[in-house]
């Protein structure tokens, strides 16, 4: 069994590598496989082993993902906020510094995930029933206060939210397979490619510089996060990405490297506790975690411990080996040529979604894409656009 | 082409786009298939079908139907408090899921047919 769980790990890792480093390719694709194979893997594999790989590749996943949205400009919808300070980073050759403060964010999640799982456990199913049914007013709010954080026009932000939430309502009601691939990968990642081959965007020379993280900027974003994060993991349509800029008003003006790690804290806590909610709450906001509920029906003691072993173990395995990858990219990023990668990325994202959703995935694929131009050409914040979730989210609650 | 321009271009390709979406919303109609037909169809394919009641069971927030028609049975999950006679004939408006390796239909709406 050992051994059988060990070899779960590694071969998690190896597929989190995969899927945070392909944009376009998700581990709930990968979840939904397994998924579909279960029947069949039951006969050589035990479930609890199928759930150990599941785990493995989603926290491998969260570590890794942040690496093609700020070296490539292609998020996945986890990490799509990461773009946005990260390609600053870029554009100043420290992309691998950004990197590790992402990285160092995911590593840090690892001792709040510990705590917060018993809290989760004992306390959060007897209030949950009440938190559920002031959901669409924490979600109205939140839109509410990110609009006001718009300095340039609060006009067109009020607009993208809106047009973005039609868009999201049109597309989650057209009965497309994976929806959100090409809504997000439109909105966040297809958007910044044809922004950076139309602006014909220079990467500068990459340098691989220490980072310093103070013990304010530690002591801060940790006090933000635990804040923040648990209470995210369990509500919908909030992302790591909203949920880092509402966790970031917590500290006082936070600078782009404790936004960056707060990301990485929130992306990490999210998954990880993802897996507990489902358990405690009978909900769940992640495919993975889903995809787990269906493998192993419901979670004993030793489910969750081995669950946190495998977060703890496979977490410290891909802070090292992002550190080593992000190294790689930086390393050959000047070698190749950038407008060519980023046409290459766009085509592969439009194959994919072709695959997926077909047609009229494509539609939307080409129209989340322009509306993520103009909203990049506009020079407002893209945050606005996940009214394409919210807005549906809201919604759903309501009626 | 001037920043300027291909900004106003994005958004009128965004707003057809929204718009093309919407009406493909509003005239979309699901497939009419038969039990048959189920295993071989992939998720989220919206379809129509015709069945009996065989037998329900309701749960808290959801219930599972199991429905009848001339070539077999499938499952129905519905999320409603919406209740059935037994043997009643139904027609389902709904999604198709996988759940342990079996289709099922995840209802939007249920009709019950009046003979």
């Amino acid at each position: 069994m050992f051994l059988e769980i060990v070899l779960a790990i590694i071969l998690g890792i190896m597929t989190g590598t995969i899927t945070g480093l392909v944009p376009g390719v998700h581990i709930n694709l990968i979840s939904a496989i397994v998924l579909s194979s279960s029947l069949f893997l039951s006969n050589l594999i035990s479930p609890i082993i199928l759930m150990i790989f599941i785990v493995s590749m989603a926290i491998t996943h969260t570590f890794l993902d942040f690496i093609p949205s700020i070296y490539l400009g292609a998020p996945d919808p986890d990490s799509v906020l990461s773009i946005l300070p990260g390609h600053d980073f870029l554009l100043k050759g420290k992309a691998h510094s950004a990197i590790l403060y992402t990285l160092y964010g995911s590593l840090l999640a690892l001792p709040i995930i510990l705590i917060f799982t018993p809290i989760f456990i004992f306390f959060l199913p007897p209030i949950y029933e009440h938190i559920k049914t002031v959901i669409p007013i924490i979600l109205i709010l939140a839109s509410i206060f990110l609009i006001f954080q718009e300095k340039n026009s609060k006009v067109w932000a009020v607009m993208i939210f809106l047009l973005s939430g039609f868009l999201g309502i049109s597309t989650l009601n057209l009965h497309l397979q994976q929806p959100l691939l090409p809504l997000l990968t439109g909105l966040f990642g297809g958007s910044s490619l044809i922004s950076s081959i139309i602006k014909k965007q220079k990467i500068p020379k990459q340098q691989l510089v220490k980072i310093k993280i103070t013990k304010k900027q530690l002591s801060r974003t940790i006090y933000s996060a635990s804040l923040s994060a648990p209470i995210f993991s369990f509500l919908p349509a909030l992302g790591a990405n909203q949920s880092a800029i509402i966790s970031s008003q917590i500290i006082k003006n936070p600078s782009q490297e404790e936004f960056l790690i707060l990301l990485g804290i929130i992306n990490t806590v999210i998954m990880a506790l993802s897996f507990i909610t489902l358990q405690t709450i009978s909900y769940s906001r992640t495919g993975a975690a889903i995809a787990i509920h269906q493998i192993t029906e419901s979670l004993s003691k030793e489910h969750i411990i081995l669950i946190l072993l495998t977060v703890i173990v496979s977490g410290i395995i891909s802070f090292f080996l992002g550190k080593q990858i992000s190294k790689i990219f930086a390393h050959n990023l000047v070698k190749i040529n950038y407008k060519k990668v980023s046409i290459t990325i766009l085509a592969f994202l439009t194959i994919t979604t072709i695959y997926f959703s077909g047609i009229i995935g494509l539609l939307v694929f080409i129209t989340s894409n322009f509306l993520g131009l103009f909203v990049i050409l506009l020079g407002v914040k893209r945050t606005y656009l996940m009214g394409c979730l919210m807005i549906p989210t809201v919604i759903f609650y309501l009626l | 082409m001037s920043l300027k321009k291909l900004k106003t271009l994005s958004l009128i390709i965004s707003i057809l786009g929204i718009f093309t979406l919407i009406i493909l919303n509003l005239t979309q109609q699901p497939k009419e298939i038969t039990t048959n037909q189920i295993q071989n169809l992939t998720d989220n394919n919206y379809v129509k079908i015709q069945g009996q009641l065989k037998e329900s069971k309701i749960f808290d927030n959801f219930q599972i139907l199991t429905i009848n028609d001339k070539e077999g049975k499938f499952t129905t999950i519905l999320f409603s408090e919406q209740q059935f006679q037994k043997n009643s004939s139904l027609t389902i408006i709904g999604t198709i899921q996988t759940y342990k390796d079996q289709k099922q239909i995840q209802a939007e709406k249920i009709i019950e047919n009046v003979s």
